[in-house]
């Protein structure tokens, strides 16, 4: 009868000896440990990605050349729509410089733009982060802003060869600091855990009293050149109540963040361009 | 020291025995890599409906009852690391979890073991039931606890069917490549 206990109790000392061993182990093995494991796997998201791609490439050529035609003519009237908006948002950047010269204004930090596919979306109910194709070959950094049409997506985590992860706004770890549009006081951004089959929420804290919300009237809450990491004005989400918080002083709320954001395909990681937007970036927590 | 005798591992010596058993490790290890890879892709094409399923309560199931210690306890555990490497849980969660799983179904094995796939994909249910529950207690948020059990719940239900659906696949997989590659065990070698 011992015999037998011993034998099926084996597992559970041959475990209890590795537990010990892994205790004392140095971080750094574990962390070499567990990135050669997740670059091993990384080429099998990569070609999940791939084969994505090909897909979507022979849905189009399935389409009529009538479409095709009809495709090309919408986006050349766009690319004609978007030369003309880049062209004005370089004579306001000259006449921002400008004025900022005359002020003595210190020069705003400038960002390299990396466009990145996501090649996989992992938001579970313990963490919410992407992963994308672009790593240490496109010089992204750990930390680096990421953000897509509709506003900010959220921060660069990891950076591995040749794909990173991205912590998403809706992560309940991630913080950032924000303002409402119209209001430069700085306000507390944080996720919250995600509800299924739901929009991702977010929650904003260190409002001032004198700010009202409404779902008439919400606030737009869009983010802070303060942290040093995404530029002023890019959309974070929307506020419809706010309440006075625990101390009395301030108000909190929760954001509604764009729901696009559980379902990204692209996104930009702002790479730090410039001496300013580094400095900035390293001070950053 | 007879104590620690009657605890060690009694591997035949023959280089054939050595070879089929990491023969049959590979596979099963490779079988488990592969549906950790599908799920993480369902998961990321689930991820507009605030879904995430896991399966990990699959890993242990074979490994605990038809493969020797030795051998399913490292299976179990190199499953454990792969999935610790795809995700920022701090690593050897998993790992262990995994591990501690497979000791107590080996431990139980006598009691649960069946040929008879619908009991395995109860016991792969249970054991999947422990790791999502385990996993909940260990991320507990301070806030926002209503939002946070409402999913678990909604999850737990989904991953459980779908765990109960892919054991009825995926140990007759497990067992068929096993047997493909001649590295089918003996009872001997599993007791």
């Amino acid at each position: 009868m011992f015999r037998l206990r011993s034998q099926a109790g084996k597992p559970f000392l041959i475990l209890a000896l590795l537990l010990v061993a892994w205790l004392i182990l140095p971080p750094t093995i574990k962390r070499l440990g567990k990135n050669a494991l997740y670059e091993f796997q990384a080429p099998s998201a990569i070609l999940a990605s791939g084969v994505e791609d090909i897909g979507s490439y022979w849905s189009v050529r399935t389409r009529s050349k009538r479409d095709l035609i009809e495709t090309g003519k919408e986006l050349s009237r766009l690319n004609a729509l978007y030369r003309v908006q880049a062209g004005e948002t370089t004579a306001l950047r000259e006449y921002n410089l400008r004025l900022r010269d005359l002020l003595d204004m210190p020069p705003s930090p400038g960002f390299r733009y990396e466009v990145a596919q996501v090649v996989r979306r992992d938001l579970s109910n313990w963490w919410q982060r992407l992963i994308i194709r672009k790593g240490r070959d496109s010089g992204i950094v750990p930390g680096a802003g990421v953000i897509f049409d509709g506003g900010v997506v959220g921060r660069v985590r990891e950076v591995y060869a040749y794909t990173s992860t991205v912590e998403l706004l809706s992560s309940r770890t991630f913080r950032m600091a924000a303002h409402f549009e119209g209001d430069t006081r700085p306000v507390r951004y944080e996720g919250i855990p995600v509800p299924s089959l739901r929009n991702p929420k977010g929650s904003v804290r260190d409002v001032p009293s004198d700010l009202f919300a409404s779902p008439e009237d919400p606030l737009s809450l869009v983010s802070s050149y303060l942290g040093g990491v995404f530029p002023d004005g890019l959309h974070i989400g929307e506020v419809r109540f706010l309440e006075t918080d625990s101390s009395g002083l301030f108000q909190q709320g929760s954001v509604i963040l764009n729901e696009r954001l559980l379902d990204l395909h692209e996104v930009t990681v702002l790479i730090p361009a410039d001496a300013v937007a580094e400095e900035i970036f390293n001070q950053s927590p | 020291m007879q104590w620690l005798k009657r605890f060690s591992i009694n591997l035949p010596e023959a280089p054939a025995y050595r070879m089929k058993i990491l023969r049959q490790g590979f596979i099963i290890l490779a079988v488990n890599w592969i549906v950790l890879f599908l799920i993480l892709e369902l998961n990321s094409l689930l991820s507009p409906l605030g879904l995430y399923l896991v399966v990990g309560g699959l890993f242990v199931v074979y490994p605990a009852f038809h493969m020797n210690p030795l051998g399913g306890l490292a299976v179990a555990l190199l499953t454990g690391a792969l999935w610790d490497a795809v995700t920022p849980a701090p690593f050897g969660l998993h790992l262990f979890l995994l591990g501690g799983l497979f000791a107590g179904l080996y431990r139980l094995r006598h009691r649960l073991r069946s040929r008879r796939a619908f009991h395995q994909a109860v016991v792969a249910c249970g054991a999947n039931f422990l790791i999502v529950l385990f996993l909940t207690i260990w991320f507990v948020p301070a806030a926002h606890l209503l939002d946070y059990s409402s999913r678990f719940l909604i999850e737990l239900v989904f991953s459980e069917v779908l765990v109960f659906v892919l054991s009825l696949w995926m140990f007759p997989l497990q067992e068929r490549c096993v047997l493909l590659i001649g590295a089918q065990p003996t009872p001997e070698e599993i007791n």
